[in-house]
């Protein structure tokens, strides 16, 4: 199963997520997507520099299955930490739902 | 109410530095978060599942309308706007940065607040009734003892790494509004046969994993050894408390397995050598009492002809004054229950504004005093009845007036998994779904009082085991499952629920809580018989039969 990395920005708690370029994004549909866990570890590894870095903290892999070119986490808990509340709309992340990005893509960046 | 001496104000001070330097080395790098965790909840700092929560403070749940406003602007500057209202009498906030944290501190302390011991497993917030001082079933105010509480506990050397978290709960009535069985500590003041104040102890109750129902130890003790007793007890769990397994460190686990006679005798054995220079002084008990002088009620009539005559215009109203308004000791005054439950709305929230908006009304109508009930309401416990009018307009006009308190749509939730890192299932959405189903009509007042509180997760923090009707989230292979129980108490004959039998799914434990309310109204004898009553004489047979057999009683 396909998994990104995220973690906690250390500063202000901000949910984040690794990207392609090795840097740490809020925006979940910008995620780097590794093929599994095999894959996965070296997203770990650059996490855990991060971490020492104190740059962030608590990291680990969240398998995720792809939506509209979004990874969409596969456990509830994980889909709700990359989303935001369920409860509140209006805080719904940027880059967190298919939906948006499809939106994104048809005002076109 | 209690004012910082000069004591306090440097030692909060010294901690908000404390905090500064130890945040500072942390963005720095010169700390590790393993090095920093410690002294981040130790000032109340958690890391939840979207971002930092802060835990700030209640004591007892009581503040003044400065320090209502500090908690406003505190959301409006550093969060986004709101802040949540615990069952510990404390507000959470969901969103500050850690960087901001040590700022957020200091401006709280510049209003007498702090998030000093809201985590860490010491002796936590003191909680107490929250109509105190103005209760008319009162025999004391119980606020004087929860802050000479909160003195000695707070930093005490031996106490600051006992063995688990440690809670500790006064009330002044013989209605328990304070959950006081469910707490480490419980504590009622009485009177014993010759008028001296003293208090009945009750020990190991708490909720969690392993719910359990305290166990009363003492009948009387006098006012003089209560930090005397109180210390005797924290000493033998201190002592004698599971170290080794964090599941079953709390004291009701060692009054469990010890057994109550040999714990009560332990904890008289501590007490009995001596005061160990905690005998109270009764000029330091008058002193602190003084702080929680009643205000200056006028003499008014008992029955207010403004009340009676917007009451016949405006059904509303009158439904507010029926549930949200409670008898006062002193006659023309009413202790009043703002609720933070709108139809619909998230339990316990509460914005900037209406913060404001309730800070404005403490000073206009119930002498600059707010307090912060466990249910997750506020109260306004000094109102002139007839202010009652204009005082539910101006919370109208907040949206602030939902005529429920105590009613089917006054629930308990915890954060669940909208917001916490340990929750199994969201909370709050079944309160509000729960919420929309039975509104602010005439059906939720016929179904009376009911309490129904959620926890999404085996560490109850929503209290779901002394819910009338409680429902526990839980993560079934990927799936929120609600477990439901019901007959629990947290009033003077605190009871634990019991479990109906298999869980429901988020699409279905609405209609089973309906069911619940349905078949109670078909089976009470009256409306004067509530559903925890009904369910006391019936018991669990016919909601079972309701919730698991209804297809079977279709084909009879």
């Amino acid at each position: 199963m396909p998994q990104i990395v995220t973690a906690s920005r250390l500063a202000d708690g901000v949910v984040v997520f690794l990207d392609d370029g090795g840097g740490w994004t809020e925006r979940l549909d910008r995620a780097a997507i590794f093929a599994g866990k095999a894959d996965s570890a070296a997203g770990l590894d650059a996490g855990r520099t991060a971490e020492v870095r104190s740059l962030v903290v608590d990291v680990y892999a969240v398998d995720v299955a792809l939506q509209a070119g979004v990874p969409v986490p596969t456990k509830l808990r994980e889909a709700i930490r990359a989303r935001g509340p369920t409860i509140l709309p209006e805080f719904t992340k940027p880059g967190s739902t298919p939906a948006q990005v499809q939106e994104d893509d048809h005002v076109s960046v | 109410m209690y004012r910082y001496d000069e004591f306090d104000a440097q030692f909060v001070a010294e901690r908000v530095a404390q905090f500064r330097d130890q945040t500072g080395r942390r963005l720095a790098g010169e700390l590790t978060e393993d090095q920093f965790k410690l002294h981040r909840l130790m000032n109340g700092v958690y890391l939840q599942l979207h971002a930092y929560m802060l835990r700030v403070a209640i004591p007892y749940g009581s503040l003044r309308s400065k320090q209502m406003r500090m908690l406003a602007h505190v959301a409006r500057r550093y969060d986004r706007g709101y802040g949540h209202f615990t069952t510990r009498q404390n507000i959470q906030y969901n969103w500050p940065a850690l960087q901001d944290c040590p700022d957020i501190l200091a401006d709280l302390a510049t209003v007498e607040m702090h998030a000093i011991q809201t985590s860490g497993n010491c002796i936590r917030n003191v909680t107490a009734d929250h109509f105190a001082g103005a209760a008319a079933d009162e025999v004391a105010d119980p606020r004087p003892y929860a802050e000479i509480l909160r003195q000695w506990s707070s930093l005490h050397p031996e106490y600051s790494f006992l063995p688990r978290k440690f809670k500790i709960a006064v009330t002044g009535a013989d209605r328990d509004r304070a959950v006081i069985q469910a707490h480490d500590i419980g504590l009622q003041v009485v009177k014993d046969a010759s008028g001296a104040l003293g208090f009945r102890v009750w020990v190991g109750g708490g909720l969690g994993r392993t719910p359990m129902i305290g166990h009363k130890i003492r009948d009387f003790l006098p006012e003089a050894d209560l930090l005397a007793y109180v210390d005797a007890i924290v000493r033998v769990y201190n002592l004698e408390g599971r170290r080794d397994n964090k599941y079953k460190a709390r004291i009701k686990i060692l009054v469990h397995e010890k057994g109550v006679e040999p714990m009560r005798e332990a904890v008289e054995a501590e007490f009995a050598k001596g005061p160990k220079g905690l005998t109270l002084p009764a000029d330091d008990v008058a002193r602190i009492r003084a702080y929680f002088a009643p205000p200056a009620h006028a003499a008014r009539p008992a029955a207010s002809e403004i009340v009676a005559q917007r009451r016949g215009s405006d059904p509303r109203f009158a439904a507010f004054v029926d549930t949200n308004v409670a008898k006062h000791r002193e006659a023309g005054y009413g202790i009043v229950t703002i609720s933070l439950k709108p139809i619909g709305g998230i339990p316990g929230d509460a914005s900037a504004d209406q913060m404001d908006v309730v800070a404005d009304l403490a000073d206009r109508y119930s002498f600059g005093e707010v307090r912060v009930s466990h249910e997750q309401n506020l109260v306004l416990t000094d109102v002139a009845l007839d202010d009652l009018p204009s005082l539910y307009d101006a919370l109208e006009a907040a949206k602030l007036a939902t005529p429920n308190a105590g009613l089917v749509t006054d629930i308990i939730a915890c954060p669940g998994l909208d917001y916490c890192a340990l929750a199994t299932a969201r909370s709050i959405p079944v309160a509000q779904r729960i919420s929309e189903r039975f509104g602010e009509g005439e059906r939720a007042r016929d179904i009376g009082e009911l309490k129904i509180k959620i926890s999404g997760c085996i560490n109850a923090c929503g209290h779901h085991h002394v819910g009338h009707i409680g429902i526990l989230g839980l993560d079934r292979k990927g799936e929120e499952t609600y477990q439901i129980t019901l007959g629990g108490s947290g009033d003077e004959t605190a009871s634990l629920g019991d479990l109906t039998g298999p869980g429901f799914s988020t699409d279905d434990v609405v209609d089973a809580v309906e069911t619940v309310v349905d078949t109670y109204l078909g089976l009470r004898e009256g409306a004067d018989e509530d559903f925890l009553a009904a369910y006391r004489r019936v018991g669990m047979a016919p909601f079972k039969k309701a919730l698991y057999e209804r297809d079977a009683g279709r084909e009879i």
